[in-house]
């Protein structure tokens, strides 16, 4: 599914393309710097996926507001600790992701598959601890779908390294629901990983 | 068309005719709150890349089916799903293995105009 959103993501933006033919990726940073919220989350998206050159990323830079679109490509792309670290210190609140979470839907993109901020905070978490923690307590009940995805990887995670996202609960005041579900899913897949 | 009516105290999704066991909550911020919701017919998603909340434990599917309150509450991302991995959800509806199959089926049999696109929720 998500190379089938690639792909369609990469046909609309073809067909922008030889209109005033330009490159993707400069197409996909003008939409990226626009101010129209859809047009840069899914500029972000396929920008997040794309081989770019340095120019490009200075451009990035130069152009766009503070965002987590801008935080996102520069932690994709750089992969320096620097960048990582503020697009985790970036990450959006609880309140932040409901917009998010609308672009999301709204777009038509299914919402069991987590948006990519999402996904690459969960990728971060297994070795970083601000990460983790910046995942935890940004877990939102109140989104259903969300939550129950993450909770699906953070159980995977407490499975290998129980202590750790432990410690990250009791820090964050997690609330004893999400703690219990976490440690049920986790017992599940210990059952699994048994069994294999 | 028939749509489909939940009630949350048995745990009973009625489609038509057909009954299938279910379960909502109890983890997060609980059960589903009472009320009509429009399905999501076309957003239904059928993918063996979702997570394993969403698998059927005895077939192995993975799917998800959108459901939309149409009243106000501050919750929202539910779904119709099968029961995966551990029993419970965070509030949507999750269909036990066993009955999770039928409905699929039944699901992809019927043509999308003959799909239900509303579910009620009560007690």
């Amino acid at each position: 599914m998500k190379t089938l959103i690639l792909l369609i993501v990469i046909f609309s933006t073809i067909g922008c393309t030889c209109s005033n033919n330009a490159s993707i990726e400069s197409t996909l940073l003008q939409h990226a710097i626009s101010d129209d919220s859809e047009e840069q989350y899914k500029s972000c998206i396929f920008l997040g996926e794309l081989l770019l050159t340095e120019v490009e990323i200075k451009k990035i830079n130069k152009e766009m507001e503070s965002s987590i679109c801008k935080y996102y490509i520069n932690a994709k792309k750089t992969m320096s600790a620097k960048d990582q670290s503020l697009f985790i210190k970036n990450f959006p609140s609880i309140e932040a992701q409901k917009a998010i979470w609308k672009i999301h839907s709204d777009l038509g993109y299914p919402i069991t598959f987590l948006p990519p901020y999402f996904e690459l905070l969960i990728s971060l978490s297994s070795t970083s601890d601000l990460a983790l923690d910046k995942l935890v307590s940004t877990l939102n009940p109140s989104n259903a779908a969300l939550t129950e995805s993450t909770i699906d990887s953070l159980s995977r995670l407490y499975a290998k390294d129980t202590q750790r996202v432990m410690s990250s609960f009791i820090k964050n005041n997690t609330s004893k629901s999400l703690i219990t579900l976490t440690i049920d899913t986790a017992s599940y897949y210990e059952g699994e990983n048994k069994n294999e | 068309m028939s749509d489909l009516t939940f009630n949350r105290k048995t745990g009973i999704l009625i489609w038509g005719a057909e009954n299938y066991k279910s379960v909502t909550g109890p983890y997060g911020e609980g059960q589903l709150p009472i009320g009509d919701y429009r399905i999501e017919i076309y957003k239904a998603v059928d993918s063996n890349q979702l997570k394993n909340s969403y698998e059927n434990t005895l077939t192995g599917s993975r799917w998800f089916i959108p459901i939309d309150p149409q009243f106000s509450t501050h919750r929202y991302g539910f779904g119709i799903h099968p029961d995966g991995n551990k029993p419970g959800t965070l509030g949507c509806i999750g269909i036990k293995a066993q009955d999770a199959s039928s409905f699929w089926t039944r699901w992809r049999n019927t043509p999308m105009t003959a799909r239900p696109t509303k579910v009620s929720v009560y007690d």
